[in-house]
């Protein structure tokens, strides 16, 4: 597959330390572009490769939106780039959360750090045909409150009825009255029910080791809970192997993996 | 179809293969082009998979200017016909191609590219096809069959591509020549099962062959370099990097191997296979147990090319026997 | 009189039985008769598996790496026990860690040498002094060991260790009379031809498989120059600008580290003579600075000593405002 030209119509950083920045992307070519929440794609840059980043936008969204965290050779000359530059783009790509399952049950998503960005877009996914699902709670963790991604939504999404959402920080912070503590406690305290339920759980391995007994207790099964992995990538086809956990590759098989099927493979990740 | 070639016109028929597409015929190395001469020693050590899988593949070139747009590259249109080819090697490019189908480059390539195929009448201790399940005289991968015997060559096509490379020269075959080349295909398998560990290792729990303990001493000796996974027939891992001169790049495809640290290192420095263990556990259970469950073969046709020039010592039979046995 | 392999057995159940390590490298038998494998061996059972290598080419030093923290004991040619006296120096490894079986080599022979000249052979008996028999499906010939001895160990100047905590009471074979032939020899040859030798050898065979760099004890860096983004210093195909940099530049890494144990040569599937380079190297270390790798642990490491009659002055200010250059 041969990368899309793509436009960055917009950026903008999300982060007080500057290390993670939305690109709003427009595609240069005719070829439709749809995609489920959960799946990524490939950003490519000339002369530098390609790296994988999950597509925080929702599929109706206009543009295109990714948040990269500044880390390697990739993401650091995409952080370099300005508006109006043209990269490339493969996807979309990987299997995404089965939303049609989903219908009629209680979502609860769960986001740890810059981890948030897919289950961005399912939130609105998930907004966007709201009458499909029950109960919608969202919590969502970073370390500091200048860590926080889509602030401006966050505030627009607090005020919602329809949906639960509960900010925490790691820390008590001036100026901040939101919740206080690690995502895996806050789940605790909150204790959403299993019941009916599925789980979304995006975050470092950390948080993610912490809040899987929690959710356990509360009575979610295994086969309700989804995890998003990360791996290292080079084609996202299924042809280069270098993602793979086990017998399973992370770009055709997953990203996303329910943790019953985690539990069959070896932890690679 | 059975054809019969006196072994003289071998190089009539190199000549009138040379005229159809660029011939290639086995080297010590690797397969070379046709010269006007032709040995037939042992395997070259680089299978024709370097035909198939290059060691660069440029799929972009672009200008290093922001904004610029790339230029897709597809492999030379060039018909090739590889000559000399063993049953292993060719039914190598089976198995990759269950996985390849897709692929534009590779697709291409092997669109491109006819196979004739010599069978092994001498023994070799180095390796073992029927032990993988492989028949060497069905064919299979091969566009045309060939066979080396009392002065002469029996040909059978294999497929509609390799009717077309039999000389004029060469006569439809005497029943007594077909005897000939059906029995030597019986006596080549007698005694030569597949490997009973193939059948243990499907049946077997994958996190327990995983998990087993016999790993740790089987990949002590191992010095995790590539000469297993590119010497391969079999392998097909890629990297993919951009090389930039000057003004000018060129985004490539090149052969990449799981032993490396890099394999799995993400730009953040995690690595989930950091221990030299785990990326030669993870080669094998790829290869016999991976690859096995989802398409009920493994990833291996015993050309030996691993074992034979491995400087470690390591035993691949060791190994198959110790994750079926666990 | 006990034999060699009897001599080494008896070695390695003492150092188990007096505790003086954990366990020792040693050698067990490889994957056929070709290659041998270097094994960790730590309890009485195991002894019975060690042999003397005819053909060894591995470095045992290079294992030490994989068992940090462990005591221990190692089998110790020339070439190891400089390898581990460049380990200790270069702070890798402590003294006291490990317990060197000093081992007057008798040199490993070449399997390429062998199987170049005899195909077939099925079978060696090798008396680890002058004379080794070969034994092929139809015959049996005597040889002289001489003759098909790996060339590092043909012009090795250190077969004797001067470093080990024992002596194992054996003759090994002579020091090289001539150890830099192979390098004057390429020395000697006008640019062109010594391009040609260079492409023909290492540009136009090299797979990248990193078995040579992997295969020495003193490549030990976690990061090696070759996996490095940013910048990345060479590229991963085997372009042969890529080739040239990546062998010259780890040459260089080796200048007057090297201890010409041959390990990286021995591993190359290819044969390229990768030894050659820094064996040249070391030569230029020896004959600019009278400085060889590994002979002695007071003598201070080649690059981290500056001494008043090095023939660069450069670094003395003095000396440089007399030559009116600041």
């Amino acid at each position: 597959m041969y990368p899309v030209p793509a436009r960055i119509e917009k950026i903008r950083v999300e982060t007080e330390d500057g290390l993670i920045k939305s690109f709003y992307l427009r595609l240069l070519e005719e070829k439709p572009f749809v995609h489920k929440p959960g799946q990524f794609a490939m950003l490519s840059v000339l002369g530098k490769g390609e790296c994988p980043i999950g597509i925080a936008s929702s599929p109706k969204e206009e543009l295109l939106m990714f948040s990269v965290f500044r880390t390697g050779l990739v993401t650091d000359a995409l952080h370099r780039l300005s508006e109006g530059m043209v990269i490339g783009l493969r996807g979309p790509m990987g299997n995404g959360y089965p939303v049609e399952s989903f219908c009629g049950k209680n979502i609860v998503l769960i986001a740890g750090g810059f981890a948030v960005t897919t289950l961005r877009a399912t939130l609105l996914y998930l907004l966007e045909n709201r009458k499909d699902f029950g109960q919608i709670t969202m919590i969502y963790g970073a370390r500091s409150p200048g860590l926080l991604l889509y602030r401006d939504e966050l505030k627009a999404w607090q005020k919602r009825k329809d949906l639960n959402l509960y900010l925490t920080v790691d820390r008590e912070v001036a100026g901040w009255d939101g919740l206080v503590g690690f995502v895996p406690q806050i789940t605790e305290k909150i204790a959403p029910s299993g019941k009916e339920s599925v789980a979304l759980v995006c975050g470092p391995p950390i948080m993610i080791k912490f809040t899987l007994p929690i959710l356990e207790k509360l009575g979610f099964s295994p086969q309700d809970i989804y995890l998003s992995l990360e791996n290292k990538m080079r084609c996202g086809l299924g042809l280069c192997r270098h993602c793979n956990v086990g017998p399973a590759l992370v770009c055709k098989d997953g990203p996303v993996f329910t943790l019953a099927q985690l539990k069959r493979l070896p932890q690679e990740y | 179809m059975l054809y019969v070639l006196g072994r003289e016109k071998l190089d009539n028929w190199l000549a009138f293969l040379e005229k159809k597409a660029r011939l290639f015929v086995p080297g010590k190395e690797k397969f070379e082009p046709y010269q006007g001469n032709i040995t037939f020693e042992s395997k070259p050590l680089l299978s024709p998979k370097e035909f198939f899988l290059p060691p660069r593949e440029p799929m972009l070139s672009f200008e290093v200017t922001p904004g610029a747009f790339p230029e897709k590259l597809s492999p030379s249109p060039d018909e090739r016909i590889i000559f000399g080819v063993r049953a292993c090697d060719a039914y190598a490019l089976t198995l990759i191609k269950k996985v390849y189908q897709e692929d534009v480059f590779f697709s291409l390539r092997y669109k491109n590219t006819s196979l004739i195929g010599k069978a092994c009448l001498a023994e070799s201790t180095d390796c073992f096809c029927w032990a993988m399940g492989i028949d060497p005289f069905s064919g299979s991968g091969l566009d045309l069959l060939f066979l080396e015997k009392d002065e002469k060559l029996l040909l059978k096509p294999i497929t509609e591509k390799g009717k077309t490379l039999v000389p004029v020269e060469a006569k439809e075959a005497l029943p007594e020549d077909k005897a000939l080349f059906n029995e030597i295909a019986k006596n080549f398998l007698k005694n030569k099962n597949p490997s009973p560990s193939l059948l243990r290792l499907k049946e077997k729990d994958l996190m327990t062959i995983y998990n087993a303990s016999f790993w740790e001493k089987l990949s002590f000796a191992c010095l995790n370099c590539g000469i297993c996974t590119f010497l391969c027939p079999t392998c097909y891992c890629f990297d993919v990097h951009d090389e930039v001169v000057g003004e000018k790049g060129l985004r490539i495809r090149v052969p990449d191997s799981c032993m490396f640290l890099l394999y799995t290192q993400h730009a953040s420095g995690h690595n989930p296979r950091r221990s030299p263990l785990a990326r030669f556990r993870n080669r094998f259970m790829h290869k016999f147990k991976y690859f096995l469950d989802e398409y009920g073969e493994p990833l291996c046709v015993g050309c030996g090319r691993c074992n034979t020039n491995c400087p470690a010592g390591i035993n691949l039979w060791e190994i198959i026997q110790a994750m079926g046995e666990v | 009189m006990a034999s060699f392999a009897e001599k080494i057995k008896e070695a390695a159940k003492n150092v188990l039985k007096e505790g003086l390590a954990s366990g020792i490298l040693a050698y067990t038998k490889g994957q056929d008769i070709f290659c041998e494998r270097i094994t960790f061996v730590s309890t009485k059972d195991e002894i019975s598996k060690i042999i003397w290598p005819s053909f060894g080419g591995l470095n045992p030093a290079n294992y030490l790496k994989k068992l940090k923290g462990k005591k221990l004991a190692l089998f110790a040619p020339g070439c190891v026990a400089r390898a581990v006296v460049v380990l200790i120096k270069e702070g890798q490894i402590k003294r006291e860690d490990v317990f060197l079986i000093g081992v007057p080599c008798p040199g490993m022979l070449d399997p390429k040498k062998l199987k170049n000249s005899f195909p077939q052979i099925i079978a060696i008996e090798d008396d680890f002094k002058e004379n080794l028999t070969i034994k092929t499906p139809s015959t049996s010939k005597n040889l002289k060991r001489i003759d098909f001895l790996r060339d590092t160990c043909l012009y090795c100047k250190y077969p004797l260790p001067e470093t080990y905590n024992i002596l194992l009471p054996a003759e090994g074979k002579r020091p090289a009379k001539d150890p830099y032939a192979l390098v004057e020899q390429i020395e000697g040859l006008d640019i062109s031809l010594r391009s040609k030798w260079f492409w023909d050898q290492f540009l136009s065979r090299c797979i990248r498989c990193y078995a040579c760099r992997n295969a020495c004890p003193l490549c030990y860096c976690d990061f090696c120059f070759v996996d490095e983004t940013r910048p990345a210093w060479i590229g991963k195909s085997r372009d042969p600008i890529d080739v040239a940099l990546y062998h010259l530049v780890r040459a260089y890494h080796l200048a007057g580290r090297c201890v010409e144990c041959g390990a990286c040569q021995a591993a190359c599937p290819f044969d390229i003579p990768v030894a050659l380079l820094t064996k040249k190297l070391g030569k230029e270390a020896l004959h600019a600075f009278g400085y060889e790798a590994g002979l002695s642990l007071e003598e201070p490491l080649l690059f981290n000593t500056f001494h008043e009659n090095d023939p660069e002055d450069f670094i003395f200010t003095h000396k440089l405002k007399e030559q009116g250059k600041i």
